[in-house]
């Protein structure tokens, strides 16, 4: 009889945990982080533009699906002010978008991580950005990553990805970093030594595809910065043997804007599979051999 | 008696027990409940014997099986789709964190539940006969053995889905073990894969073995595992009591003739059963068993909730067979077998010992070899069945709580003591960042 009493009282304890337990986890389904962002962009909107048009404002969460670039972008959720006008000089998450670069890229058919990088498919700061030590391979390509990993100039590492399409452009507007790393390569004759979509020597590696190279590749052991493949390539822009003490690769002085540059460069040279429809249109004057189309395309 | 309260049981019971043997009667009679026994003895309904720990893997197996039907709604099972669906799962199902992450730690815990109550069996002895006629105690332990063989398999089918680098190179390290098996190594890996990468084939079979096959097969299996357990007369610590009723020459049991009775009317079930005095011993299984069977459930999905919002379920990137995950680690549970490989594989001189082949094969095909035949090979006595550490099996209790520790010992070093190139590492020394791409 004791027995039974003491399981009788078992059970309605842990029947009274268990209820908490749903409790907490049905009250935390009520409090995710992008709320928070959303309130507050209602907020925003409410106190520039008055109730009415705070009305407009969707909410839950929101995202944009590109099925021919199989990838779903939830960015929108908290970067609700995009394509507002009015808000050029408000506080992130809520910044409209700089307008020019959508015209050709409509935020549809494009998303976001196709440009900025992060993942598309968190719905909370740490996660979407994916700067910290998240298993994820592409962080957003801003100012955090930039600063960590000691940059000139961090808000251009997003011209990476702009070139991951526009590679075979001679010039892209408003990829100035990558525009300038080009007319580096061109200059100093990087083919001498190395082959490039199937052209050059094979003094030094093949660089067609180096940006999809492993991190754990490269020795960081004489690397001052972070341990990271952008890390060694700057450093090994800035002076070839700091890094690798036999190499051949001369050293060319580079400061670090052609360092920055030319690592952004090459950390964008990789295989995509991307609908053609996604690759710009060759342009009517003739790429520069070093970059020209390789046969297949 | 209360007005209301009367009211009260009459819109929820249409028929209460009386007497003992109603009660009993009442749970033969249920749909749900028929596979218990009328009356149980105090010692088997006690924690102390079991640890209830066979019935709290049928809990997790319970729970497992609720999870993950609602996960198969929304989880793809293709090389495109599938790491797709688990992020969707993440971050945007609603509850779709606490699904996936009561899936996953329900099975980490299976795994652990089922290995601990094999101990608990072998230490006890559980898997010895005793005084009543019928039983088949070696029979149920064969079983068992074949369940705590389909729960490996179906944690490990289950550990691919994902699709991230988790996923894919556990499943690389484990079924690269496959491959030391001598002769039949490759095919089997083959036939495992569908192939001989591991992709959207292999996807698949894991799939439709750990949805559809290995769940029915533990289904099945457990229904013969209860039901052995009831011809054999209940728990082996039951008998015991049996005996030690003979020792004190007591009178004839007046339960005898009731159970004997009863093979004309409710409690047939019964006969087979050791024969004890169930005035002094046992008691009606409802309230008893059917109270104690609602605390087991509630502590089981207590301890499983609480663990899922404490441990998050890991999700790495997406599976990518260029780029080698370091360290590549096979799921905890065969960690001991991948250090075991890892140790095993020596060079003297020019003469290379392979650790797969001894690792991999050899030394878990004795383990489990030697658990189907062990209780024909115990010869101690029928006083040593359903007893802690009884006295006449203390050397086997030994030498098997010595692997059990080998075991464990194997899997902590694997788990938490391997960092990056296998490295060994203390736990509170930290493991060195690996490069990032940014
Ligand atoms: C949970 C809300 C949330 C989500 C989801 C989110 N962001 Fe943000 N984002 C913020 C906030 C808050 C800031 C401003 C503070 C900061 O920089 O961290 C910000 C800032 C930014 C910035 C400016 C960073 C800088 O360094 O100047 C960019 C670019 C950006 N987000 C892009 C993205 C992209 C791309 C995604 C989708 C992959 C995304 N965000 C998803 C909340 C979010
Ligand atoms: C075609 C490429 C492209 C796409 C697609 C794109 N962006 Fe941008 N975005 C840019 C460029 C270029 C800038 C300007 C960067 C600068 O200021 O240097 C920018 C600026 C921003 C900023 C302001 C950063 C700051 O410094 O304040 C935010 C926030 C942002 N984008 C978010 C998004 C989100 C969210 C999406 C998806 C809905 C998106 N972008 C889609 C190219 C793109
Ligand atoms: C997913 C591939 C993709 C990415 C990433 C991308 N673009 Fe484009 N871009 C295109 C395509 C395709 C066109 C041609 C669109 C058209 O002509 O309608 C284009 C057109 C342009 C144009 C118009 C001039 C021209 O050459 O046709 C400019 C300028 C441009 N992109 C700059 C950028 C910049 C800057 C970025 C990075 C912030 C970027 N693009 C990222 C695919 C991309
Ligand atoms: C004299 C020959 C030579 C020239 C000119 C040269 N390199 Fe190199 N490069 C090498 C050699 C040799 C290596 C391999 C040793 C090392 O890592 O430094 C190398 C390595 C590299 C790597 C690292 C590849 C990897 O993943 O391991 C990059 C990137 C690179 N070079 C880029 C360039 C660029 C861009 C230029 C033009 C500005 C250039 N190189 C000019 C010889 C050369
Ligand atoms: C899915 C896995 C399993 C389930 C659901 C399960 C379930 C059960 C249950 C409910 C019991 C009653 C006693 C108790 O709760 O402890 C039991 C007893 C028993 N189990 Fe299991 N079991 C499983 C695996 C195993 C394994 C792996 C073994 C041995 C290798 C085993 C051998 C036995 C034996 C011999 C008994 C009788 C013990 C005794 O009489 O004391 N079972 N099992």
């Amino acid at each position: 009889m004791v027995a039974k009493n003491r399981d009788v009282a078992l059970i309605y304890a842990f029947g009274a945990i268990l209820l908490l337990v749903t409790g907490w986890i049905y009250w935390d389904y009520y409090r995710p982080e992008w709320k928070t962002y959303q309130s507050g962009f209602r907020g925003l909107i409410t106190g520039r533009f008055g109730a009415e048009r705070a009305q407009q404002i969707p909410s839950g969460i929101q995202q944009i699906w590109v099925a021919e670039l199989n990838r779903v972008d939830r960015c929108v959720t908290c970067h609700l002010g995009l394509e507002w006008e009015g808000l050029e000089d408000a506080p992130n998450p809520y910044r409209a978008h700089p307008p020019g670069i959508l015209r050709k890229h409509p935020l549809a058919g494009y998303g976001c991580t196709i440009c900025h990088g992060g993942q598309g498919f968190a719905t909370d700061v740490e996660s979407a950005h994916a700067t910290g030590a998240l298993h994820w391979e592409e962080p957003l390509l801003a100012g955090e990553i930039g600063r960590a990993n000691q940059v000139e100039e961090p808000k251009a590492l997003l011209q990476i990805n702009c070139n991951i399409c526009h590679r075979y452009d001679a010039q892209t507007e408003g990829a100035d970093y990558i525009n300038y790393a080009k007319q580096i390569v061109q200059e100093k004759r990087c083919v001498l030594c190395h082959k490039v979509n199937g052209q050059g020597s094979l003094l030094g590696p093949d660089l067609t595809y180096v940006g999809e190279q492993s991190p754990e590749h490269y020795d960081y052991a004489r690397v001052p910065g972070k341990q990271s493949s952008i890390g060694w390539h700057l450093a090994h822009f800035h002076n070839p043997k700091d890094v690798a003490p036999q190499s051949l690769m001369p050293n060319f002085n580079f400061g670090p804007r052609e360092t920055q540059a030319l690592t952004m460069l090459v950390m964008s040279w990789k295989r995509t599979r991307l609908p053609s429809s996604y690759i710009p249109p060759p342009k009517a004057a003739p790429p520069p051999p070093a970059e020209a189309a390789p046969a297949e395309r | 008696m209360a007005a209301e309260k009367t009211i009260w049981k009459k819109l929820i019971w249409t028929w209460k027990p009386e007497s003992e043997f109603e009660a009993g009667d009442s749970i033969v009679r249920n749909l749900l409940l028929h596979w218990f026994p009328s009356k149980i003895t105090f010692r088997s309904l006690s924690y102390r014997y079991s640890f209830w720990l066979g019935t709290a893997s049928a809990i997790l197996f319970g729970i497992l099986t609720v999870t993950g039907v609602v996960l198969m709604f929304l989880y793809v099972p293709s090389v495109e789709r599938a790491y797709a669906s688990i992020k969707d799962i993440e971050f945007a199902v609603a509850f779709g964190w606490f699904l996936r992450g009561l899936h996953r730690i329900g099975a980490h815990l299976m795994v652990a539940v089922v290995f601990l109550h094999a101990v608990r069996v072998f230490l006890t002895g559980g898997y010895k006969n005793g005084v009543a006629a019928n039983q088949n105690r070696p029979l149920n332990w064969i079983i068992g053995v074949v369940l705590l063989l389909s729960t490996l398999l179906l944690s490990f089918t289950g550990y691919l889905l994902p699709w991230d680098q988790l996923a894919f190179w556990a499943i690389t390290v484990g079924t690269n073990i496959a491959l030391a098996a001598p002769v039949v190594g490759e095919q089997t890996r083959f036939l495992l894969l569908g192939g001989n990468t591991i992709a959207q084939g292999a996807l698949i079979r894991f799939y439709v073995l750990h949805c559809v096959f290995l769940p029915m097969l533990v289904l099945l299996l457990f229904a013969w595992h209860m039901w052995r357990i009831r011809k054999d007369g209940g728990l082996a610590c039951a008998d015991q009591l049996a005996l030690d009723q003979k020792q004190e020459k007591a009178p004839p049991i007046k339960s005898k003739t009731y159970s004997l009775l009863g093979i004309a009317g409710t409690r047939t079930v019964h006969v087979e059963a050791a024969l004890v005095d169930e005035d002094r011993h046992a008691t009606p299984a409802s309230p008893s068993l059917t109270l104690r069977l609602l605390v087991v459930i509630l502590a089981t999905v207590l301890l499983a909730s609480l663990m899922t919002i404490v441990v998050e379920a890991p999700l790495e990137e997406p599976a990518n067979p260029a780029v080698t995950s370091n360290p590549a680690k096979a799921p905890w549970y065969f960690l001991w077998l991948q250090e075991l490989v890892a140790d095993t594989t020596v060079r003297v001189g020019g003469l290379t010992l392979n650790g797969a082949l001894v690792g991999g094969i050899i030394v878990p095909g004795i383990l489990v070899g030697l658990l189907l035949v062990w209780p024909y090979l115990d010869r101690s006595s029928v006083r040593s069945a359903g007893i802690w550490f009884g006295s006449d099996r203390w050397r086997q209790n030994i030498v098997f709580l010595i692997i059990v520790l080998a075991i464990l010992i194997l899997t902590i070093v694997g788990t938490y003591m391997r960092g990056p190139y296998w490295g060994l590492y203390w736990p509170w020394e930290t493991w060195p960042d690996l490069p990032r791409k940014f």
